[in-house]
């Protein structure tokens, strides 16, 4: 017997000894049932049924499936080819168009580029063009999609209850209109910054001289515009230039976050002061205060974990410390803070070039302060712009709807319109508003879904999706752009300025007419010409804002918070997947794991391990399953029973919940009921009514209009154990071998190549970079392989640099949507189905006795192509094979699903189709799929292509062309997306290439290298920039 | 007592150990012919809502593949003519015959006529048209001779096996680009040394590996 030598799994003697990486609580204390699980590919009982499993269940599944199978199959499918009766002009059938249009996303918009396949929206790209998406995108453009095909979305006009007509809406308002002038009319509308709908507001204002206009957001006020307003006196938008920044300090924002207004441009300009070439170039350093971990704490070099209550005063004694005029006598507590100390020395040093910014949690006044530390430190107009954007001068959202609300429940309201918001769902508790709206007599609300606020209004329209109606608005730094519709509405939706109009004017126009009017106005020279120019390049160039740098008011600096040592308060923050609860009926979202705790389809109650210890509250981990406590949190006159999670590096006596949960929206699909041996009802997630419904609890109880970020003096108190969470965070764990690798600055000097000597040689001690690779005998960059191939020119392989990646999930969710990933519901989540093909792996990192404040990472992961692909010697059936460009391949047709190749991959990013996800989709959801990407069936596996369809259409396209593939040319799906560009694709063949220029990083290694899989996708090891001396200060 | 069984009995095993193989052939052998796709799908001609005859349009009037197949050289799918090209002449001629109703009825409403594939292939194969048409693969070696057809009838298998008998040697299949089209082309008697040449200088160089087409 040959004996081959062993990596011993537990010892994984590389790497810095200091830095011990965990991926949860049961990793960090070597779980037996956790350990089990490295050794296997499957989570325990992977292979039972969904709903439970039995023997009994088996045999009745294959006496049924053997009846049938005798059944099926004798007669050819009939497919019917309809053609157009008129074609339109430029619509080539197969041929994808491509369209440029605007995202309306909390108040700003963003620049889109939409793919469309014979008029059938089916994928989202950031505008190349766009001076601020500059071709990326978020999650929420990228999953955006989906809403458009909702099966739940409202499909008609209701009236009562009842079905009614746009006619009849329309002749109600004629009948309103009689008497305009002593009508009350109050308008709660959605954040926009649509010039046509601001128009129609001055126009509703003359109709109805009594109208009152209220925006509404349901997080509560931007306070970043608040904080504007008191340190200015006038509306500013502060848009950070992180590209220029020395040193960064976060109070709690969460600029990197895909929920940030200006999550594209930040993240760009965040990744581009993190980029380095050479161990010479200087990086950015940030510093994070904050109370849970978000993706921004993620990425800092120095993070502080504080209560979110606490960080006004800590923002103040940075503020005395720097000697910001007029703040005095305050944040004494936290003056001598090692923390503060570093941030001032660090800060003076930067001068310009440093950046104070606080988080959608903190008040108003504490983004005053910001803005007046910016201002002491001259940054504004080099880090710091504030933008001009002559809006009013906006009184808070609290007081407004306090008025509204009483005048409401008065009866002095006539008619309230409800424009694209959900108040019945989302507003504080301690406002009654389904009582008050019974007050109203008028009551119309304008929303996507049949959702709380529809059932208890007197009018419901459906809301068109963007990409469904035209409309208009400005992106965060101003630029105007118009939306530019790609299919006509699918149900009888109409769009917020149509609406508005109507019930102005009474009278129906399109919302095309509408806003060309508006344009009019707004566009010099020919219009035609100009209008033209302006829908095909998706933007007006140059309509931005302009930028001042106007004198400072005194600011005080005084915290309105004060909060005792044990005292808990809870967080209310908009859901990284779901946001406020406008992405709560898509599936996509639900299944994405949230960045830190990767939980799915759930909202939960995060604490820090000590605060869970301190109210006796655990999350029992059994044979891969979490069974968490479930906790009654009180606050503010309400209580909400959650599950719990505990996260580490959360502050302590602080607990974080997510809004967007716990929806109730009206399902008009019939209930899947099938026969006892289908199992279609148990896997079909949209089969049981919405997608939302059901899915966690909804926390605005705990709110009061005056707090509707932070409540203190809450009571958290167990009720219950045993509920199921779903969490990813351990699946496809790799036995803590050094797959992420990091350093600091100055070790990357000392040692650039840190990251590939962490393991340099296989076990008995050769060189791994001497195998050569199986398929072949010599490496493809000295030899090009199987000369008569066409393909052999290109070989295709990835580099992502950990440095400027900030684990955002924008690339998990385009992954999905480019290759037709299905969802599969939180059940089989939990017992390890996931199909996504890139997963975000979320590493905790500490050193000894350091648990308590740990740092974390994130590394994305897909499959490596391996040129000694594991998997494919181990296939049966060849298949999974290489194909000439290098990549390695799944052929759907040729699976038998015997699992093997999942249980060789190294990586663990082989996804296997338990069930037929797709034969239980609703028809709108199938209009989503990309059609040049196979949909899998049951029983096949499937993994990351590299976007194949993607290179083998630029293989034909070049070819009718005869010419060669140019250096980015194919982008692959997550690499289109990802706003920070960490991942590169392209031709390794190519020495000019940006690929084979990252791959000559020295920051380079590969996952595994030392087993000799020799993957195509290779990893760039962070640097991290912490202050040294901070680090000695806190040791 | 008499015997149950007669002599003659004693064969049967033997006889039954030889019936099974050979029955075991024969299944072979049947399931082998009779499931392919030569023997399934070869001469699938489904009725069309309209009975168009291409044996009349293209036999004898000579009207080019691409007159209606527009967008063959650019797209992977050879489009079905939208109702308006049939309308280009069914308003002048035969503007009243009956045949053509469903046409005029799309015409009038907007609604597609529903033609049936014919040529039906799995949606796991990812086919371009343009990319075989541009090469040189003329439409008679895929789709027979459509100039004889009164109803159009699936001629090749289109199984992957059949693919690659092309894939494997282009030169047996080539023909020149300005005959693509032709219905009937004899190929010139040297014409494998030609598609030879071509095959060396303009590269053609059709892919065999599964990622070519599975993805």
């Amino acid at each position: 017997m040959i004996e081959l030598p062993v990596i011993d799994a537990a010892s994984p003697a590389v790497g810095d000894p200091k830095q011990h990486f965990w991926r949860s609580l049961q990793d960090l204390r070597q779980d037996p049932h956790f350990k089990r699980l490295g050794h296997e590919e499957f989570m325990p009982g992977a292979s039972d049924a969904p709903g439970g499993s039995s023997r009994r269940h088996f045999l009745q599944l294959m006496g049924a499936s053997m009846a049938l199978a005798g059944l099926t199959g004798c007669r050819r499918p009939v497919e019917l080819t309809l053609p157009y009766s008129r074609k339109p002009e430029e619509i080539i059938p197969g041929i994808p168009l491509f369209y440029a249009t605007a995202m309306p996303f909390r108040g700003v918009l963003s620049g889109l580029l939409v793919q469309s396949f014979e008029g059938r929206p089916t994928k989202v790209e950031g505008n190349p063009d766009h001076p601020v998406s500059q071709g990326a995108s978020g999650l929420f453009e990228q999953a955006s999609v989906l809403n458009l095909y909702d099966p739940d979305r409202s499909k008609h006009v209701l009236h009562d209850g009842n079905e009614a007509s746009w006619g009849d809406f329309v002749a109600f308002c004629q009948g309103f209109l009689a008497q305009a002038a002593t009508r009350k009319v109050a308008v709660l509308c959605e954040q926009t910054s649509s010039p046509t709908l601001n128009a129609l507001r001055g126009r509703l204002a003359q109709v109805y001289p009594q109208l009152r206009w209220v925006t509404y957001a349901a997080e509560g006020d931007d306070p970043s515009r608040m904080g504007m307003q008191e340190a200015f006196g006038m509306a500013l938008r502060p848009s950070y230039r992180f590209e220029s920044a020395e040193v960064i300090v976060s109070l709690d924002a969460d600029f990197l976050s895909p929920v940030d207004r200006n999550f594209v441009a930040n993240t760009r300009g965040y990744a581009a002061s993190r980029r380095m070439t050479s161990p010479q170039d200087d990086i950015s350093r940030l510093y994070v205060v904050e109370s849970t971990y978000t993706v921004t704490g993620g990425t800092a070099d120095n993070r502080l974990r504080l209560r979110s209550s606490q960080i006004p005063a800590f923002a103040a004694a940075l503020a005395v410390r720097l000697g910001v005029e007029g703040v005095q006598g305050v944040g004494a507590e936290f003056i001598d803070h090692p923390y503060v100390q570093a941030m001032e020395r660090d800060l003076l040093r930067a001068g310009s070039n440093g950046v104070v910014l606080a988080g959608e949690t903190q008040p108003a006044s504490v983004h005053a302060l910001c803005m007046a530390i910016n201002k002491r430190l001259s940054s504004i107009g080099n880090t710091v712009f504030l933008y001009e954007t002559n809006e009013e001068v906006k009184p808070a959202q609290a007081e407004q709807l306090q008025q509204l609300v009483f005048d409401m429940s008065n009866g002095s309201v006539d008619a309230l319109l409800m424009i694209g918001v959900n108040p019945v769902y989302d507003m504080p508790g301690e406002i009654d508003f389904a009582g008050a709206l019974q007050r109203v007599p008028t009551t119309i609300h304008l929303g996507t879904h049949q959702d709380e606020t529809a059932a208890a209004s007197g009018w419901h329209i459906p809301l068109t999706h963007y990409l469904e109606a035209w409309g208009d608005g400005r992106a965060y730094d101003g630029t105007l752009s118009v939306i530019q519709p790609l299919i006509a509405p699918l149900h009888d939706g109409k769009s917020e300025i149509e609406l508005l109009h109507t019930f102005a004017t009474g009278l129906d126009v399109s919302g095309y007419d509408l806003v060309r009017e508006q344009w009019r106005t707004v566009l010099q020279g020919d219009f035609e010409m100009a209008w033209k120019k302006v829908i095909h390049d998706g933007f007006l160039p140059n309509s931005g804002f302009a930028a001042v740098d106007p004198a400072l008011r005194p600011v005080s600096g005084a915290s309105p918070y004060t909060i005792g040592g044990d005292e808990i308060e809870v967080v209310f923050r908009l859901d990284n997947k779901v946001l406020a609860g406008s992405f709560s009926n898509n599936a996509w979202c639900q299944e994405l794991p949230d960045p830190a705790t990767k939980v799915v389809w759930d909202n939960v109650a995060l604490m820090s391990p000590a605060t869970a210890d301190r109210l006796g509250l655990e999350v029992p981990y059994d044979k891969g399953m979490h069974y968490a406590d479930v906790v009654e949190i009180a606050a503010a006159g309400g209580a909400v029973q959650l599950p719990i999670w505990i996260l580490p590096g959360h502050a302590d006596n602080s607990v974080t919940v997510t809004l967007g949960y716990g929806r109730q929206i009206v399902s008009h699909r019939p209930e899947r009921i099938t026969n006892f041996f289908d199992t279609d009802d148990k896997t079909d997630i949209y089969g049981k009514g919405a997608v939302a419904t059901g899915v966690g609890v909804n926390v605005t109880s705990l709110r009061t209009p005056g707090a509707m970020r932070i409540a203190t003096g809450a009571t958290v108190r167990k009720v219950s154990s045993g509920y199921l969470v779903a969490t990813t965070q351990d699946h496809g764990y790799m036995e803590g071998r050094p797959f992420y690798r990091m350093a600091t600055v100055d070790t990357y000097r000392e040692d650039p190549g840190f990251a590939a000597d962490a393991i340099k040689t296989l076990p008995g001690g050769e060189p791994w970079t001497d195998y050569p690779a199986l398929w072949q005998e010599r490496h493809p960059t000295t030899e090009p392989a199987l000369k008569d191939n066409p393909y052999h020119a290109y070989q295709w392989g990835m580099v992502i640099d950990l440095n400027t990646c900030t684990g955002c999930n924008a690339c998990v969710v385009a992954c999905q949507s480019e290759n037709n990933i299905q969802v599969v519901g939180k059940d089989q989540v939990s017992r390890g189905r996931e199909l996504s093909w890139l997963r975000m792996d979320r590493y905790f990192v500490s050193e000894a006795g350091q648990e308590a404040n740990p740092k974390m990472v994130m590394q994305p992961v897909m499959c490596m192509h391996c040129e000694n692909a594991p998997c494919e010697s181990v296939c049966p059936v060849a298949a999974t094979v290489h194909s000439p460009d290098g990549t390695n391949q799944m052929i759907y047709n040729r699976c038998i699903g015997t699992r093997y190749c999942a249980n060789n991959c190294p990586y663990k990013v082989r996804r296997f189709n338990f069930y037929n996800w797709s034969k239980t989709l609703p028809l709108e959801v199938h209009m989503v799929q990309n059609p040049n990407v196979t949909v899998r069936s049951r029983g096949v596996m499937e993994k990351c292509s590299f976007c194949i369809q993607r290179v083998r259409q630029a293989n034909i396209r070049t070819s009718l062309e005869n010419r060669a593939i140019q250096d980015g040319e194919v982008k692959t799906a997550c690499q289109q997306a990802c706003p920070a560009g960490a991942i590169v694709f392209g031709n390794i063949n190519d020495p000019n290439s940006h690929v084979s220029k990252a791959r000559q990083d020295n920051r380079r290694y590969e996952m595994l290298a030392e087993l000799s899989t020799k993957p195509r996708t290779s990893y760039l090891g962070r640097v991290m920039n912490p202050n040294p001396e901070l680090e000695a200060a806190t040791a | 007592m008499p015997q149950s069984f007669s002599k003659g009995a004693n064969s049967l095993p033997a006889l039954s150990l030889v019936g099974a193989l050979f029955s075991g052939v024969f299944l072979i052998g049947f399931v082998w012919y009779y499931f392919s796709p030569e023997f399934i799908d070869v001469g699938h001609a489904p009725t069309q809502p309209v009975p168009y005859s291409h044996r009349l349009h293209v036999g004898q009037l000579g009207l080019d593949c691409r007159y209606c197949h527009t967008n063959v050289e650019v797209s992977p799918l050879a489009n079905v003519p939208d109702t308006q090209t049939c309308m280009n002449c069914h308003t002048q001629i035969k503007p009243e015959s009956t045949k053509l109703l469903p046409v005029r009825e799309s015409w009038a409403s907007g609604e597609p006529v529903e033609w049936v594939k014919v040529n039906y292939m799995a949606e796991y194969v990812q086919f371009s048209h343009a990319v075989h048409v541009n090469q040189g693969v003329g439409c008679e070696t895929c789709h027979g001779r459509i100039d004889q057809m009164e109803v159009v009838s699936q001629v090749e298998p289109l199984s992957m096996g059949w693919c690659l008998e092309c894939h494997r040697q282009p030169e047996l299949y080539l023909r020149p680009k300005e005959e693509v089209t032709t219905m009937g082309y004899v190929h010139p008697a040297d014409f494998v040394q030609r598609n030879l040449d071509r095959v060396a200088n303009e590269g053609i160089t059709p892919p065999t590996n599964c990622s070519a087409c599975h993805y």
